[in-house]
């Protein structure tokens, strides 16, 4: 006999990003959700915002990677407290993978937390976590492109960081070709262009955290 | 997509829903896919015959119903097929636009055997 489901199959995964949300919500917590492709500067993005932000706000970061402590080492050695989660096989975070990281961040009065998805343009944009925001880093050395290649994670996103314009130079990234793109699939997408090398164009990305984080 | 989280969701969804009702056996499993969803259906069968043994889902088989994009715009009202995740209005050529479908991807029903 057929008998009627209709439930959404990652309702699992969507009822614990709730209860995070709530948690966030009752703490007073603003939650980013940080995406881009390994090597797009997402830890360096991070350390930047830490370094013009912390006066302001308390601040804490989960890392996640499939392996290694690298990138929370990097943000526990500048004094922020951060939680690195190891997914092993699986290539991008889930709600309950944060709600368990929770207990470990030691920080009260917390205002603001990023988390850093694992590096990949697929899969983290599949997968609710509790954010308020999506971020997601494009480098210019990745290509003007990839929009159309990975449609879902840029028409997911509140912001998007296109980052190392230093290098604007070498390689063939279109500023112009990538609005025209994106304003298709999501035109309530911010962008700023930026270096974090350089520091060029933050001023921008850190007015925006100030407007929505409450300390 | 990531096919191996979603053919587990696919699983805990099934069997949650069949259990409730009494299922001893299931032989279909009706999922809706949307457009923009889209999974890889060979992934999710192998991993759902590898994930589902043991349980009364064994041997299941996964019938996909595709769901077209359909999206309203946010400055007219009509309707139409979004492109390629492209929402520009093919009434007004405004951009912006509320998805109506295409982001499914949901269990809609099963075809079960309960005691006879």
């Amino acid at each position: 006999m057929e008998i009627p489901i209709l439930r959404n199959i990652l309702e699992a995964n969507d009822e614990v990003a709730e209860q995070n949300t709530r948690w966030f919500e009752d703490k007073g917590v603003f939650v980013i959700n940080l995406m881009a492709s390994p090597g797009a500067g997402k830890t360096s993005f991070i350390m930047r915002t830490i370094e013009n932000l912390r006066e302001v706000f308390s601040i804490a970061v989960i890392e996640g990677d499939l392996a290694s402590k690298v990138d929370a080492q990097k943000i526990s050695d500048i004094g922020i407290p951060a939680v690195q989660i190891n997914t092993g096989g699986a290539c991008h975070l889930d709600a309950t993978m944060i709600k368990n990281a929770l207990g470990a961040i030691e920080k009260d009065d917390l205002d603001l937390l990023i988390i850093e998805n694992v590096g990949n343009l697929v899969c983290p944009a599949e997968f609710k976590i509790g954010e308020a925001a999506r971020v997601v880093i494009l480098s210019v050395a990745e290509g003007h492109d990839k929009p159309l290649k990975y449609p879902l994670i840029f028409c997911e996103a509140d912001v998007l960081i296109i980052n190392k314009i230093d290098m604007l130079a070498l390689t063939d990234f279109d500023m112009e070709e990538i609005r025209n793109i994106t304003i298709g699939m999501n035109p309530d997408l911010e962008i700023f262009e930026i270096s974090c090398r350089s520091g060029e164009g933050l001023a921008g990305w850190y007015d925006w955290v100030k407007a929505r984080v409450k300390p | 997509m990531h096919e191996f989280a979603i053919t587990q969701g696919i699983l805990d969804v099934t069997l949650k829903g069949a259990k409730e009702q009494g299922a001893i056996k299931i032989n279909t499993v009706y999922l809706k896919v949307g457009a923009m969803s889209d999974i890889v259906d060979d992934c999710v069968q192998f991993y759902f015959e590898q994930l589902s043994k043991g349980t009364i889902a064994e041997g299941a088989q996964l019938q996909v119903e595709k769901v077209p994009a359909r999206a309203k715009c946010n400055n007219c009202q009509a309707e139409f097929e979004p492109e390629e995740f492209f929402f520009q209005c093919s009434s007004c050529g405004q951009f912006g636009a509320q998805i109506i479908s295409g982001k499914e991807l949901e269990v809609s029903s099963l075809d079960i055997e309960t005691e006879p």
